[in-house]
Protein backbone atom coordinates (compact mmCIF):
# COMPACT_ATOMS: atom_id res chain seq x y z
CA UNK A 1 0.00 0.00 0.00
CA UNK A 2 1.90 3.35 -1.09
CA UNK A 3 -0.24 5.04 1.45
CA UNK A 4 1.82 3.59 4.21
CA UNK A 5 4.32 6.21 3.00
CA UNK A 6 2.24 8.93 3.71
CA UNK A 7 0.73 10.76 6.57
CA UNK A 8 -3.04 9.66 7.20
CA UNK A 9 -5.13 11.74 4.76
CA UNK A 10 -7.30 14.97 7.05
CA UNK A 11 -10.61 14.95 7.23
CA UNK A 12 -12.38 17.35 4.98
CA UNK A 13 -13.38 20.00 7.78
CA UNK A 14 -9.85 19.55 8.70
CA UNK A 15 -8.93 20.79 5.22
CA UNK A 16 -11.59 23.45 5.17
CA UNK A 17 -10.26 24.57 8.46
CA UNK A 18 -6.73 24.60 7.21
CA UNK A 19 -7.97 26.50 3.78
CA UNK A 20 -9.53 29.17 6.66
CA UNK A 21 -6.45 29.33 8.77
CA UNK A 22 -8.96 27.77 11.77
CA UNK A 23 -6.85 25.07 12.53
CA UNK A 24 -4.86 24.51 15.84
CA UNK A 25 -1.94 23.75 16.92
CA UNK A 26 0.32 20.86 15.44
CA UNK A 27 -2.41 20.09 12.91
CA UNK A 28 -1.43 23.03 10.59
CA UNK A 29 1.80 21.21 10.06
CA UNK A 30 0.37 17.80 9.94
CA UNK A 31 -1.93 19.36 7.43
CA UNK A 32 0.45 21.41 5.40
CA UNK A 33 2.87 18.54 5.24
CA UNK A 34 0.44 15.90 4.21
CA UNK A 35 -0.74 18.16 1.12
CA UNK A 36 3.08 18.80 -0.26
CA UNK A 37 2.56 14.39 0.24
CA UNK A 38 -0.46 13.96 -1.49
CA UNK A 39 -2.00 14.76 -5.01
CA UNK A 40 -5.28 13.43 -4.24
CA UNK A 41 -5.46 15.63 -1.08
CA UNK A 42 -4.64 18.74 -2.66
CA UNK A 43 -6.63 18.24 -5.61
CA UNK A 44 -9.54 18.34 -3.03
CA UNK A 45 -8.32 21.68 -1.73
CA UNK A 46 -8.08 22.99 -4.54
CA UNK A 47 -12.05 21.68 -5.28
CA UNK A 48 -12.56 23.30 -2.13
CA UNK A 49 -11.44 26.26 -2.90
CA UNK A 50 -12.71 26.37 -5.94
CA UNK A 51 -16.65 26.11 -4.60
CA UNK A 52 -15.82 28.63 -2.08
CA UNK A 53 -14.34 31.23 -5.08
CA UNK A 54 -17.66 29.94 -7.21
CA UNK A 55 -19.97 30.45 -4.29
CA UNK A 56 -18.58 34.03 -3.61
CA UNK A 57 -18.95 35.10 -7.32
CA UNK A 58 -22.44 34.09 -7.37
CA UNK A 59 -22.50 36.26 -3.79
CA UNK A 60 -20.84 39.17 -4.76
CA UNK A 61 -22.02 39.23 -8.54
CA UNK A 62 -25.14 37.88 -8.55
CA UNK A 63 -27.46 37.39 -5.56
CA UNK A 64 -25.63 40.70 -3.64
CA UNK A 65 -27.08 42.80 -6.86
CA UNK A 66 -30.27 41.76 -6.98
CA UNK A 67 -31.22 41.94 -2.80
CA UNK A 68 -33.79 44.91 -2.70
CA UNK A 69 -32.68 48.36 -1.34
CA UNK A 70 -33.29 49.89 1.36
CA UNK A 71 -36.91 50.68 1.22
CA UNK A 72 -36.70 54.13 2.79
CA UNK A 73 -33.49 56.80 3.04
CA UNK A 74 -31.39 55.66 6.31
CA UNK A 75 -32.52 58.01 8.83
CA UNK A 76 -30.30 59.25 11.22
CA UNK A 77 -30.20 58.16 14.57
CA UNK A 78 -29.24 60.86 16.46
CA UNK A 79 -32.86 62.38 17.89
CA UNK A 80 -33.61 58.26 18.94
CA UNK A 81 -30.04 58.59 20.83
CA UNK A 82 -31.25 62.26 22.24
CA UNK A 83 -34.66 60.43 23.01
CA UNK A 84 -32.99 57.61 24.68
CA UNK A 85 -30.99 59.81 26.94
CA UNK A 86 -33.82 62.28 27.85
CA UNK A 87 -36.10 59.19 29.32
CA UNK A 88 -33.53 57.63 30.88
CA UNK A 89 -32.97 61.09 32.62
CA UNK A 90 -36.67 61.24 33.43
CA UNK A 91 -36.97 57.52 34.48
CA UNK A 92 -34.08 57.51 36.65
CA UNK A 93 -35.27 60.82 38.48
CA UNK A 94 -38.38 58.86 39.09
CA UNK A 95 -37.14 55.99 40.04
CA UNK A 96 -34.22 54.81 42.62
CA UNK A 97 -34.40 51.23 41.52
CA UNK A 98 -33.45 52.42 37.82
CA UNK A 99 -30.86 54.37 38.92
CA UNK A 100 -29.18 51.59 40.78
CA UNK A 101 -29.19 49.76 38.11
CA UNK A 102 -28.55 51.85 34.81
CA UNK A 103 -31.01 52.51 31.88
CA UNK A 104 -33.34 49.95 30.74
CA UNK A 105 -34.05 49.40 27.01
CA UNK A 106 -37.80 50.16 27.92
CA UNK A 107 -37.62 53.70 25.69
CA UNK A 108 -37.48 52.96 22.67
CA UNK A 109 -40.77 51.33 21.99
CA UNK A 110 -40.57 50.14 18.56
CA UNK A 111 -43.25 47.74 17.38
CA UNK A 112 -40.58 45.11 17.72
CA UNK A 113 -39.14 46.40 20.79
CA UNK A 114 -41.86 46.62 22.92
CA UNK A 115 -42.57 43.45 24.39
CA UNK A 116 -39.06 42.69 25.00
CA UNK A 117 -38.42 45.83 26.39
CA UNK A 118 -41.42 45.18 28.93
CA UNK A 119 -40.04 42.11 30.25
CA UNK A 120 -36.66 43.24 30.58
CA UNK A 121 -38.39 45.78 32.87
CA UNK A 122 -39.77 43.13 35.17
CA UNK A 123 -37.29 40.93 34.21
CA UNK A 124 -34.28 41.80 36.54
CA UNK A 125 -32.20 39.42 39.30
CA UNK A 126 -32.70 35.79 39.58
CA UNK A 127 -34.93 34.77 36.00
CA UNK A 128 -33.99 37.49 33.84
CA UNK A 129 -31.75 35.48 31.61
CA UNK A 130 -33.80 32.33 31.60
CA UNK A 131 -37.07 33.93 31.03
CA UNK A 132 -35.86 36.21 28.13
CA UNK A 133 -33.78 33.18 26.67
CA UNK A 134 -35.77 32.90 23.45
CA UNK A 135 -36.45 36.49 23.02
CA UNK A 136 -33.52 38.01 24.12
CA UNK A 137 -31.83 40.34 21.59
CA UNK A 138 -27.96 39.87 22.96
CA UNK A 139 -26.72 37.02 24.16
CA UNK A 140 -26.73 37.41 27.98
CA UNK A 141 -25.90 34.46 28.75
CA UNK A 142 -24.90 30.79 26.47
CA UNK A 143 -27.56 30.84 23.77
CA UNK A 144 -29.35 27.75 23.19
CA UNK A 145 -28.26 25.50 20.16
CA UNK A 146 -31.47 25.78 18.29
CA UNK A 147 -32.30 22.07 16.88
CA UNK A 148 -32.18 22.40 13.21
CA UNK A 149 -35.65 21.94 11.18
CA UNK A 150 -36.12 19.99 8.55
CA UNK A 151 -38.05 22.13 6.65
CA UNK A 152 -36.79 25.47 5.28
CA UNK A 153 -39.74 26.97 3.46
CA UNK A 154 -41.63 29.16 5.99
CA UNK A 155 -45.23 29.86 4.61
CA UNK A 156 -48.46 31.08 5.57
CA UNK A 157 -48.01 30.75 9.81
CA UNK A 158 -51.67 29.40 11.22
CA UNK A 159 -51.54 30.91 15.23
CA UNK A 160 -53.75 29.49 17.21
CA UNK A 161 -54.06 32.23 20.27
CA UNK A 162 -54.73 31.49 24.04
CA UNK A 163 -56.80 34.50 24.64
CA UNK A 164 -55.70 34.29 28.45
CA UNK A 165 -52.35 35.24 27.25
CA UNK A 166 -52.37 36.89 23.64
CA UNK A 167 -51.80 40.29 23.97
CA UNK A 168 -51.79 41.03 27.61
CA UNK A 169 -50.29 43.95 28.94
CA UNK A 170 -46.68 43.04 30.51
CA UNK A 171 -46.51 45.78 32.64
CA UNK A 172 -49.97 45.94 34.36
CA UNK A 173 -50.03 44.19 37.84
CA UNK A 174 -46.69 42.29 36.68
CA UNK A 175 -46.13 39.23 38.67
CA UNK A 176 -43.23 38.95 40.75
CA UNK A 177 -39.86 38.13 38.98
CA UNK A 178 -39.86 34.68 40.55
CA UNK A 179 -43.31 33.96 40.14
CA UNK A 180 -42.98 34.57 36.74
CA UNK A 181 -39.62 32.38 36.39
CA UNK A 182 -41.13 29.94 37.59
CA UNK A 183 -44.26 29.78 35.93
CA UNK A 184 -42.35 29.86 32.76
CA UNK A 185 -40.26 26.75 33.86
CA UNK A 186 -43.36 25.18 35.13
CA UNK A 187 -45.02 25.53 31.42
CA UNK A 188 -41.85 24.41 29.99
CA UNK A 189 -41.77 21.53 31.88
CA UNK A 190 -45.67 20.73 31.24
CA UNK A 191 -45.05 21.26 27.06
CA UNK A 192 -41.77 19.29 27.14
CA UNK A 193 -43.88 16.37 29.05
CA UNK A 194 -46.88 16.57 26.75
CA UNK A 195 -43.98 16.55 23.42
CA UNK A 196 -42.66 13.93 24.65
CA UNK A 197 -45.58 12.06 25.18
CA UNK A 198 -46.77 12.62 21.79
CA UNK A 199 -43.44 11.47 20.22
CA UNK A 200 -42.63 15.35 18.60
CA UNK A 201 -39.44 15.10 20.81
CA UNK A 202 -37.85 12.82 17.88
CA UNK A 203 -36.59 15.05 15.49
CA UNK A 204 -40.13 16.43 14.82
CA UNK A 205 -39.77 20.31 13.17
CA UNK A 206 -41.01 21.35 16.50
CA UNK A 207 -39.92 23.92 18.63
CA UNK A 208 -40.43 25.80 22.09
CA UNK A 209 -39.54 29.28 21.98
CA UNK A 210 -39.63 31.54 25.07
CA UNK A 211 -41.63 34.68 23.99
CA UNK A 212 -42.67 37.37 26.38
CA UNK A 213 -46.04 36.81 26.70
CA UNK A 214 -45.59 32.90 27.02
CA UNK A 215 -44.57 29.93 25.53
CA UNK A 216 -45.24 29.48 22.13
CA UNK A 217 -44.94 26.06 20.43
CA UNK A 218 -44.16 26.08 16.38
CA UNK A 219 -44.48 23.34 14.30
CA UNK A 220 -43.57 23.30 10.20
CA UNK A 221 -45.10 21.21 8.07
CA UNK A 222 -46.78 19.17 9.99
CA UNK A 223 -50.16 17.38 8.99
CA UNK A 224 -53.56 18.48 9.85
CA UNK A 225 -54.00 15.86 11.72
CA UNK A 226 -50.95 16.02 13.71
CA UNK A 227 -51.21 19.66 14.14
CA UNK A 228 -54.79 18.75 16.04
CA UNK A 229 -53.09 16.03 17.85
CA UNK A 230 -50.29 18.46 18.94
CA UNK A 231 -52.72 21.30 20.14
CA UNK A 232 -54.90 18.53 21.69
CA UNK A 233 -51.80 17.38 23.69
CA UNK A 234 -51.06 21.18 24.59
CA UNK A 235 -53.91 23.14 25.12
CA UNK A 236 -54.61 22.26 28.79
CA UNK A 237 -51.19 23.96 29.66
CA UNK A 238 -51.49 27.66 30.94
CA UNK A 239 -49.85 29.80 28.89
CA UNK A 240 -49.14 28.18 25.83
CA UNK A 241 -49.49 29.04 22.39
CA UNK A 242 -48.77 27.36 19.37
CA UNK A 243 -48.37 28.15 15.86
CA UNK A 244 -48.59 25.90 12.83
CA UNK A 245 -46.66 27.06 9.77
CA UNK A 246 -48.34 26.05 7.19
CA UNK A 247 -46.86 24.76 4.17
CA UNK A 248 -47.50 23.28 0.95
CA UNK A 249 -44.68 20.27 0.66
CA UNK A 250 -45.71 17.64 3.69
CA UNK A 251 -43.18 15.31 2.35
CA UNK A 252 -42.37 12.26 5.16
CA UNK A 253 -39.16 14.50 6.26
CA UNK A 254 -37.36 11.15 7.18
CA UNK A 255 -34.35 10.43 5.17
CA UNK A 256 -34.86 8.93 1.56
CA UNK A 257 -33.60 5.11 1.19
CA UNK A 258 -30.29 4.94 -0.24
CA UNK A 259 -30.45 3.47 -4.05
CA UNK A 260 -27.61 2.23 -5.85
CA UNK A 261 -27.33 3.65 -9.44
CA UNK A 262 -24.58 2.68 -11.23
CA UNK A 263 -21.30 4.18 -10.08
CA UNK A 264 -22.34 5.53 -7.06
CA UNK A 265 -20.46 4.45 -4.72
CA UNK A 266 -16.45 3.50 -5.29
CA UNK A 267 -15.94 0.83 -3.53
CA UNK A 268 -19.85 -0.59 -4.42
CA UNK A 269 -18.90 -4.01 -6.01
CA UNK A 270 -16.37 -4.44 -3.49
CA UNK A 271 -19.43 -4.39 -0.76
CA UNK A 272 -21.54 -6.23 -3.07
CA UNK A 273 -19.73 -8.98 -3.48
CA UNK A 274 -19.32 -9.08 0.60
CA UNK A 275 -22.64 -8.72 1.42
CA UNK A 276 -24.13 -10.88 -1.68
CA UNK A 277 -25.39 -8.53 -4.27
CA UNK A 278 -26.83 -5.34 -5.28
CA UNK A 279 -30.18 -6.38 -3.15
CA UNK A 280 -28.62 -7.18 -0.12
CA UNK A 281 -26.28 -4.10 0.01
CA UNK A 282 -29.30 -1.93 -0.20
CA UNK A 283 -31.04 -3.53 1.94
CA UNK A 284 -28.42 -3.39 4.52
CA UNK A 285 -27.38 0.29 3.79
CA UNK A 286 -31.21 0.81 4.44
CA UNK A 287 -31.31 -1.00 7.65
CA UNK A 288 -28.08 0.32 9.35
CA UNK A 289 -28.80 3.88 7.96
CA UNK A 290 -32.15 3.79 9.61
CA UNK A 291 -31.37 2.21 12.97
CA UNK A 292 -28.21 5.24 13.39
CA UNK A 293 -30.76 7.71 12.68
CA UNK A 294 -32.99 6.20 15.45
CA UNK A 295 -29.51 6.64 17.70
CA UNK A 296 -28.68 10.13 16.51
CA UNK A 297 -32.46 11.39 16.81
CA UNK A 298 -32.18 9.82 20.70
CA UNK A 299 -28.87 11.30 20.94
CA UNK A 300 -29.95 15.01 19.98
CA UNK A 301 -33.01 14.37 21.87
CA UNK A 302 -31.07 14.11 24.91
CA UNK A 303 -29.13 16.91 24.53
CA UNK A 304 -31.56 19.52 23.60
CA UNK A 305 -33.54 18.29 26.95
CA UNK A 306 -30.02 19.05 28.64
CA UNK A 307 -29.49 22.36 27.42
CA UNK A 308 -33.34 23.27 27.78
CA UNK A 309 -33.18 22.73 31.44
CA UNK A 310 -29.47 23.00 32.26
CA UNK A 311 -29.72 26.42 33.90
CA UNK A 312 -33.23 26.40 35.27
CA UNK A 313 -33.84 25.90 39.08
CA UNK A 314 -36.57 23.41 38.36
CA UNK A 315 -38.98 22.25 41.12
CA UNK A 316 -38.27 18.53 42.63
CA UNK A 317 -41.41 17.21 40.88
CA UNK A 318 -40.46 18.85 37.32
CA UNK A 319 -37.22 17.61 37.78
CA UNK A 320 -38.63 14.12 38.08
CA UNK A 321 -40.45 14.78 35.27
CA UNK A 322 -37.76 15.85 33.00
CA UNK A 323 -35.47 13.07 34.42
CA UNK A 324 -38.08 10.66 33.69
CA UNK A 325 -38.21 11.77 29.96
CA UNK A 326 -34.68 11.50 29.85
CA UNK A 327 -34.46 7.90 31.26
CA UNK A 328 -37.08 7.23 28.14
CA UNK A 329 -34.81 8.92 26.18
CA UNK A 330 -31.73 6.60 27.89
CA UNK A 331 -33.52 3.35 27.06
CA UNK A 332 -34.18 3.81 23.93
CA UNK A 333 -31.21 4.85 22.88
CA UNK A 334 -29.46 1.78 24.42
CA UNK A 335 -31.61 -0.13 22.45
CA UNK A 336 -31.06 1.41 19.34
CA UNK A 337 -27.46 1.00 19.77
CA UNK A 338 -27.63 -2.19 20.67
CA UNK A 339 -29.63 -3.02 17.19
CA UNK A 340 -27.17 -1.22 15.33
CA UNK A 341 -24.15 -2.73 16.78
CA UNK A 342 -25.94 -6.32 16.50
CA UNK A 343 -26.92 -5.43 12.80
CA UNK A 344 -23.05 -4.32 11.96
CA UNK A 345 -21.42 -6.98 13.55
CA UNK A 346 -22.16 -9.29 10.85
CA UNK A 347 -21.45 -6.87 8.23
CA UNK A 348 -17.99 -5.69 9.19
CA UNK A 349 -17.12 -9.75 9.58
CA UNK A 350 -17.84 -10.11 6.02
CA UNK A 351 -16.01 -6.82 5.27
CA UNK A 352 -13.18 -8.40 6.32
CA UNK A 353 -12.87 -6.01 9.58
CA UNK A 354 -11.74 -7.96 12.59
CA UNK A 355 -14.60 -8.09 15.12
CA UNK A 356 -13.33 -6.75 18.21
CA UNK A 357 -11.59 -3.81 16.76
CA UNK A 358 -9.67 -1.46 18.94
CA UNK A 359 -11.87 0.48 21.89
CA UNK A 360 -9.49 3.50 22.44
CA UNK A 361 -10.24 6.94 22.31
CA UNK A 362 -14.17 6.67 23.92
CA UNK A 363 -14.25 9.87 24.96
CA UNK A 364 -16.11 11.28 22.91
CA UNK A 365 -19.78 12.04 23.70
CA UNK A 366 -22.93 10.14 23.29
CA UNK A 367 -23.72 12.82 20.19
CA UNK A 368 -20.71 13.35 19.13
CA UNK A 369 -19.79 9.33 18.55
CA UNK A 370 -23.78 9.14 17.20
CA UNK A 371 -22.93 11.77 14.85
CA UNK A 372 -19.58 10.31 13.70
CA UNK A 373 -20.52 7.28 13.35
CA UNK A 374 -23.61 8.35 11.45
CA UNK A 375 -21.63 9.93 8.99
CA UNK A 376 -19.59 7.21 8.36
CA UNK A 377 -22.49 5.25 7.92
CA UNK A 378 -23.18 7.64 4.99
CA UNK A 379 -20.12 7.88 3.50
CA UNK A 380 -19.35 3.82 3.51
CA UNK A 381 -23.40 3.67 2.00
CA UNK A 382 -24.48 6.81 0.45
CA UNK A 383 -21.21 7.97 -1.05
CA UNK A 384 -21.17 11.18 1.45
CA UNK A 385 -17.58 11.23 1.01
CA UNK A 386 -15.72 9.43 -2.07
CA UNK A 387 -12.27 10.12 -0.99
CA UNK A 388 -11.19 7.96 1.64
CA UNK A 389 -10.67 4.25 1.24
CA UNK A 390 -13.24 1.79 2.31
CA UNK A 391 -10.66 -0.26 4.58
CA UNK A 392 -10.30 3.23 6.60
CA UNK A 393 -13.88 3.95 6.27
CA UNK A 394 -14.59 0.78 7.93
CA UNK A 395 -11.93 0.77 10.84
CA UNK A 396 -13.09 4.13 11.36
CA UNK A 397 -16.79 3.07 11.87
CA UNK A 398 -15.75 -0.02 13.68
CA UNK A 399 -14.05 3.32 16.23
CA UNK A 400 -17.08 5.23 16.45
CA UNK A 401 -19.00 2.59 17.04
CA UNK A 402 -17.41 1.46 20.01
CA UNK A 403 -17.20 4.42 21.16
CA UNK A 404 -20.92 4.98 21.29
CA UNK A 405 -21.36 1.47 22.83
CA UNK A 406 -19.10 3.05 25.69
CA UNK A 407 -20.87 6.50 25.86
CA UNK A 408 -24.73 4.86 26.22
CA UNK A 409 -22.98 1.94 28.73
CA UNK B 1 14.56 67.51 31.70
CA UNK B 2 11.04 67.76 33.30
CA UNK B 3 9.46 70.48 31.78
CA UNK B 4 10.73 69.46 28.43
CA UNK B 5 8.21 66.48 29.40
CA UNK B 6 5.44 68.35 30.19
CA UNK B 7 5.55 70.38 26.90
CA UNK B 8 5.63 67.26 25.05
CA UNK B 9 2.55 66.21 26.43
CA UNK B 10 0.87 69.16 26.44
CA UNK B 11 1.45 68.98 22.93
CA UNK B 12 0.78 65.50 22.97
CA UNK B 13 -2.61 66.40 24.03
CA UNK B 14 -3.47 69.48 21.39
CA UNK B 15 -2.47 66.95 18.69
CA UNK B 16 -4.37 64.33 19.80
CA UNK B 17 -8.05 64.05 18.51
CA UNK B 18 -11.19 64.76 21.03
CA UNK B 19 -12.42 61.29 22.30
CA UNK B 20 -15.34 60.50 20.08
CA UNK B 21 -18.72 60.02 22.36
CA UNK B 22 -20.89 57.97 22.72
CA UNK B 23 -23.33 59.39 20.21
CA UNK B 24 -20.44 59.80 17.62
CA UNK B 25 -19.00 55.82 18.05
CA UNK B 26 -22.45 54.46 17.55
CA UNK B 27 -23.27 56.76 14.29
CA UNK B 28 -20.17 56.15 12.94
CA UNK B 29 -20.59 52.15 13.49
CA UNK B 30 -24.61 52.68 12.15
CA UNK B 31 -22.49 54.79 9.02
CA UNK B 32 -20.20 52.02 8.55
CA UNK B 33 -22.11 49.05 8.89
CA UNK B 34 -26.21 49.21 8.20
CA UNK B 35 -25.77 48.37 4.76
CA UNK B 36 -24.03 44.83 5.77
CA UNK B 37 -26.41 44.25 8.09
CA UNK B 38 -29.57 45.25 6.45
CA UNK B 39 -28.35 42.57 3.59
CA UNK B 40 -27.72 39.86 6.06
CA UNK B 41 -31.27 40.18 6.89
CA UNK B 42 -32.29 40.16 3.65
CA UNK B 43 -30.90 36.72 3.62
CA UNK B 44 -32.53 35.62 6.59
CA UNK B 45 -35.70 36.02 5.54
CA UNK B 46 -37.05 39.68 6.82
CA UNK B 47 -38.47 42.09 4.40
CA UNK B 48 -36.99 44.86 3.08
CA UNK B 49 -39.09 47.60 5.45
CA UNK B 50 -38.61 44.79 8.03
CA UNK B 51 -34.89 44.47 7.30
CA UNK B 52 -34.26 48.22 7.62
CA UNK B 53 -35.99 49.04 10.66
CA UNK B 54 -34.16 46.07 12.77
CA UNK B 55 -30.78 47.21 11.06
CA UNK B 56 -31.71 50.51 12.62
CA UNK B 57 -33.26 49.35 15.94
CA UNK B 58 -30.08 47.34 16.43
CA UNK B 59 -27.94 50.16 16.63
CA UNK B 60 -30.22 52.13 19.08
CA UNK B 61 -30.11 48.74 21.01
CA UNK B 62 -26.05 49.41 20.70
CA UNK B 63 -26.53 52.77 21.97
CA UNK B 64 -28.91 51.15 25.29
CA UNK B 65 -25.88 49.00 26.09
CA UNK B 66 -23.22 50.36 25.87
CA UNK B 67 -24.82 53.42 27.70
CA UNK B 68 -26.01 50.73 30.57
CA UNK B 69 -21.98 50.58 31.06
CA UNK B 70 -22.07 46.89 28.58
CA UNK B 71 -18.37 46.75 27.20
CA UNK B 72 -18.52 45.66 23.08
CA UNK B 73 -15.26 44.35 22.22
CA UNK B 74 -16.06 43.38 18.77
CA UNK B 75 -18.50 46.09 16.92
CA UNK B 76 -19.01 43.79 14.00
CA UNK B 77 -20.01 40.58 15.34
CA UNK B 78 -22.21 42.20 18.38
CA UNK B 79 -24.44 44.14 16.18
CA UNK B 80 -24.67 40.59 13.86
CA UNK B 81 -25.86 38.72 16.74
CA UNK B 82 -28.31 40.93 18.03
CA UNK B 83 -29.36 41.23 14.73
CA UNK B 84 -29.55 37.61 14.12
CA UNK B 85 -31.51 36.84 17.34
CA UNK B 86 -34.36 39.44 16.35
CA UNK B 87 -34.17 37.96 12.88
CA UNK B 88 -35.18 34.52 14.03
CA UNK B 89 -37.32 36.44 17.14
CA UNK B 90 -39.41 38.05 14.11
CA UNK B 91 -39.20 35.19 11.79
CA UNK B 92 -41.19 33.36 13.93
CA UNK B 93 -44.05 35.56 14.02
CA UNK B 94 -44.11 37.26 10.60
CA UNK B 95 -43.80 36.82 7.12
CA UNK B 96 -40.92 37.08 5.97
CA UNK B 97 -39.84 36.96 2.01
CA UNK B 98 -38.19 33.93 2.30
CA UNK B 99 -35.34 34.05 -0.84
CA UNK B 100 -34.66 30.93 -0.19
CA UNK B 101 -37.23 29.16 -0.33
CA UNK B 102 -37.11 25.92 -2.43
CA UNK B 103 -40.30 26.20 -3.96
CA UNK B 104 -39.97 29.98 -4.69
CA UNK B 105 -39.37 30.84 -8.37
CA UNK B 106 -36.45 32.89 -8.00
CA UNK B 107 -35.06 35.64 -10.74
CA UNK B 108 -31.27 36.04 -9.96
CA UNK B 109 -30.48 36.59 -13.66
CA UNK B 110 -26.37 36.94 -14.57
CA UNK B 111 -25.17 40.56 -15.70
CA UNK B 112 -22.66 39.36 -18.00
CA UNK B 113 -22.95 41.39 -21.07
CA UNK B 114 -22.03 37.99 -23.53
CA UNK B 115 -25.35 35.67 -24.30
CA UNK B 116 -23.44 32.48 -24.12
CA UNK B 117 -21.60 33.30 -20.77
CA UNK B 118 -24.77 34.55 -19.65
CA UNK B 119 -26.77 31.43 -19.93
CA UNK B 120 -23.56 29.04 -18.74
CA UNK B 121 -23.70 31.81 -15.69
CA UNK B 122 -27.79 31.54 -15.22
CA UNK B 123 -27.72 28.10 -14.89
CA UNK B 124 -24.77 27.81 -12.69
CA UNK B 125 -26.61 30.54 -10.00
CA UNK B 126 -29.64 28.54 -10.76
CA UNK B 127 -27.63 25.25 -9.22
CA UNK B 128 -26.16 27.84 -6.52
CA UNK B 129 -28.88 29.16 -5.34
CA UNK B 130 -31.19 25.73 -5.18
CA UNK B 131 -28.12 24.03 -3.59
CA UNK B 132 -28.40 27.20 -0.83
CA UNK B 133 -31.95 26.56 -0.36
CA UNK B 134 -31.11 22.90 -0.36
CA UNK B 135 -29.05 23.90 2.82
CA UNK B 136 -30.11 23.40 7.14
CA UNK B 137 -30.46 26.96 8.04
CA UNK B 138 -28.04 26.65 10.10
CA UNK B 139 -25.47 25.82 7.27
CA UNK B 140 -27.12 28.30 5.05
CA UNK B 141 -26.66 30.91 8.27
CA UNK B 142 -22.90 29.58 8.87
CA UNK B 143 -21.95 30.41 5.36
CA UNK B 144 -23.44 33.75 4.35
CA UNK B 145 -21.62 35.07 8.05
CA UNK B 146 -18.36 33.04 6.82
CA UNK B 147 -19.13 35.30 3.46
CA UNK B 148 -19.39 38.37 5.35
CA UNK B 149 -15.98 37.59 6.78
CA UNK B 150 -16.34 36.02 10.30
CA UNK B 151 -14.12 33.76 11.94
CA UNK B 152 -15.71 30.49 13.33
CA UNK B 153 -15.86 31.62 16.50
CA UNK B 154 -17.50 34.56 15.83
CA UNK B 155 -19.78 32.67 14.19
CA UNK B 156 -20.32 30.01 16.37
CA UNK B 157 -21.19 33.33 19.10
CA UNK B 158 -23.64 34.87 16.76
CA UNK B 159 -25.77 31.60 16.05
CA UNK B 160 -25.18 30.38 19.67
CA UNK B 161 -23.11 26.55 18.98
CA UNK B 162 -20.19 25.54 19.18
CA UNK B 163 -16.46 26.25 17.06
CA UNK B 164 -16.34 22.92 15.96
CA UNK B 165 -20.20 22.77 15.15
CA UNK B 166 -19.33 25.69 12.63
CA UNK B 167 -16.84 23.95 11.17
CA UNK B 168 -18.91 20.77 10.68
CA UNK B 169 -21.85 23.12 9.45
CA UNK B 170 -19.54 24.86 6.67
CA UNK B 171 -18.33 21.51 5.54
CA UNK B 172 -21.30 19.76 5.04
CA UNK B 173 -22.89 23.22 3.30
CA UNK B 174 -19.69 23.20 0.81
CA UNK B 175 -19.98 19.83 0.42
CA UNK B 176 -23.28 20.19 -0.80
CA UNK B 177 -22.78 22.86 -3.06
CA UNK B 178 -19.92 21.30 -4.59
CA UNK B 179 -22.28 17.92 -5.24
CA UNK B 180 -24.73 20.56 -6.08
CA UNK B 181 -23.32 22.23 -8.73
CA UNK B 182 -20.44 20.80 -9.96
CA UNK B 183 -20.96 17.39 -9.93
CA UNK B 184 -24.70 16.87 -11.78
Amino acid sequence: MSNNFYSPHPEDDELLSYADNELKGSSVGRVRKHLKECWRCRTQLEDLQATVTGFMRYREHTLVPNLPGAPQPWKSLRQDFDRIDRDNANLASRSPLFARFGPLPAMRISRIAVGIAAMAVIGFGFGYVYIMRGALPFSVGPTPARIESKTRATPPVIVVPKPDIAQRPALINPPSVAEQASRVINAEVEVAVALHRASADLGEPVEVIIEPNGLVVTGTALSANRRQQLTAALSPIPGVSMRWEDTRITKNPSRPSVNFDAGRLPWQPELEAALGGKAALERTSNELLDLSDAVTTRALALKKLSDQFATAALKVDDRAKVDSIKADHQRELKTAVESLARRATPVFEKLGAAVDGPTAAAQATVLQAAQKTDRLLNVLFAGAETSRSLARTVEELKIAMACLKAAVH
Amino acid sequence: MHSFTKTMDSTAELIRPKPLSLQDQVAAAYEEFREDLYRYLLLLGLNPPQAQETSQEVFLRMYMAQRSGTKIRHTRAWIFTVAHNMALNLRQSEHGIHLFDPTAETDFKSQDPDPERRAIDNQRNSKLHNALASLSDQQRHCLLLRAEGFRYREIADIIGVGTSTVGEFLRRAISRLRKTVYEQ
